[in-house]
């Protein structure tokens, strides 16, 4: 496939297609002197492109640390829900889903996958209420149903006794089966 | 008579140190956090990128009383609830105690818990 | 789970769990592709401090955009698509005789290697100069190609072109790169 017509040397062949048939012995490349000159620099910049590929160069140490800190920080108005109190005090959503999570992880067999929390359309300020949705994956032949039970049983207790908010409702999703 | 202003800076140093007081709890820098010198954090805003103004509090005025947001990141180990009502009460106590200044109210957000 | 377990999970299981909101799965992947998306930002744009500033940008976007991706397994080539464009944003936006700033923020990596160290480092750092002869839409399009082996759809989509342009780009480049490179032989 001819490429391009701007590095066309004098024997008529295109520097791509030297490239294209730089590991091929063909009889063009061996006795032209043009295609043999680019055929031996296109292998010096092979090999600097190796090395390239294999340079250590790494990010500065605190890179992780600062952008995970604006990440943080990335609260929206529509992601927190209220604290029981003066009203003043609010959580992020994220992190109530975080606290579930864990919970939810603490039963055998049981991994959480995704954990979706919003507030609850009776929730108000002084008595905050939230509805959960929690996808888990289940190692087959380690769970039982009593096992989605202690899911629940869990997260609920999780959302009063470590967050301080009413857990109105909670959907459990399984969303993958793992090999026991 | 000389009349003493507390800077903003100093309210907000202030109630990082009150809400560090309580277990677990850690004022949660803000975007500001993403630039790594003076020098860059010059260039950021030539280039019209304003970092948000916060190292995780923000400070306004009503009057001469402060009104306090504070953002943290807390530990997990106590109740979520408790813990920002515990951070209030710090921050209420401390300001005052420390630079004079009165808090009129501290609104607490708990971005994140890290365990 | 400990954070132990949590580093060891796949690419799509940790963008589903940020786009979740989970922080610390987020950080995982930003640990996992920083090197490669910082490698390729300094490639690109020649200095330290704008490849740094780029992958900072674009991790931070990456988290607010999580919620508009449909495919979690899309994450890694959006990621390299995005800083591309974000390198190329900063390569237009440079002055002219941008040279100057290269100077001043400019840091030589440290070489690591050590057999061949003088002779391989030297033709190294002629590969380097050549990149700076070269367009930065060449530049881009040679980089994640032959360094990075993203495929010519992904280049097309990342520069904003066509396969063909990107393979006329290549081609360009490519023997531009093999003459400046010739004295080496």
């Amino acid at each position: 496939m001819a490429v391009t017509s701007d590095y066309v040397l004098p024997c008529g062949r295109d520097v791509e297609e030297v490239w294209e048939a730089i590991d091929l012995a063909d009889e063009h490349t061996r006795s032209c002197p043009h295609c043999g000159a680019v055929r031996e620099s296109l292998l010096v910049l092979r090999e600097a492109t190796a090395e390239m590929v294999t340079e250590e160069v790494e990010p500065p140490f605190d890179l992780v640390s600062r952008v995970m800190s604006a990440v943080r920080a990335d609260v929206r108005r529509s992601d927190v829900v209220p604290l029981p109190g003066d009203g003043l005090a609010r959580i992020s959503t994220r992190a109530v889903a975080a606290v579930l999570r864990y919970a939810a992880d603490g039963v055998d067999g049981v991994r959480a996958r995704g954990c979706r929390v919003v507030e609850a359309p009776e929730s108000t300020g002084t008595d905050p209420v939230i509805e959960v949705e929690l996808s888990i994956a289940i190692t087959a032949g380690q769970v039982t149903h009593q096992a989605y039970d202690e899911v629940r049983r869990r997260v609920l207790a999780a959302a009063s006794a470590r967050i301080g908010v009413r857990l109105a409702r909670l959907d459990l999703v399984v969303s993958d089966v793992l090999e026991g | 008579m000389i009349e003493t202003v507390v800077s903003a800076p100093a309210v907000a140093a202030v109630a990082v140190h009150a809400a560090e007081q309580v277990a677990g709890v850690r004022v949660q820098p803000g975007v500001a956090g993403l630039v790594s010198s003076v020098v860059r954090a010059a260039r950021q805003q030539i280039k019209g990128l304003q970092p948000a103004p916060v190292e995780g509090v923000r400070v306004r005025w009503s009057g001469t009383a402060a009104v306090l947001e504070v953002d943290v990141v807390i530990s997990g180990q106590d109740q979520a609830a408790a813990v920002a009502r515990a951070v209030q009460r710090s921050v209420r106590a401390l300001v005052p105690e420390l630079t004079g200044v009165v808090v009129e109210s501290v609104f607490v957000t708990i971005v994140d818990v890290a365990w | 789970m400990s954070v132990a377990e949590a580093a060891a999970l796949d690419d799509a299981t940790l963008v589903a769990r940020s786009r979740d909101g989970d922080v610390r799965a987020y950080e995982q992947l930003v640990r996992r592709y920083q090197g490669p998306m910082y490698r390729l930002a300094l490639r690109i744009v020649g200095s330290t401090g704008d490849a740094e500033d780029a992958v900072q940008d674009v991790f931070l976007t990456a988290w607010r955009r999580l919620g508009q991706l449909n495919d979690d397994a899309a994450f890694i080539g959006w990621l390299y698509r995005t800083t591309t464009n974000q390198c190329l944003n900063v390569l237009r936006k440079r002055k002219p005789h941008a040279d100057t700033e290269l100077d001043e923020h400019e840091s030589p990596a440290p070489r690591t290697r050590p057999d061949r160290a003088v002779e391989v480092s030297a033709q190294l750092d002629a590969l380097q100069a050549a990149l700076r002869g070269l367009t930065p839409e060449q530049r881009a399009c040679w980089v994640l190609r032959e360094v990075h082996g993203r495929s010519y759809d992904e280049i097309a989509e990342a520069i904003g072109t066509t396969q063909q342009s990107v393979r006329g780009r290549l081609a360009r480049a490519r023997a531009q790169l093999a003459e400046v490179m010739a004295p080496w032989r």
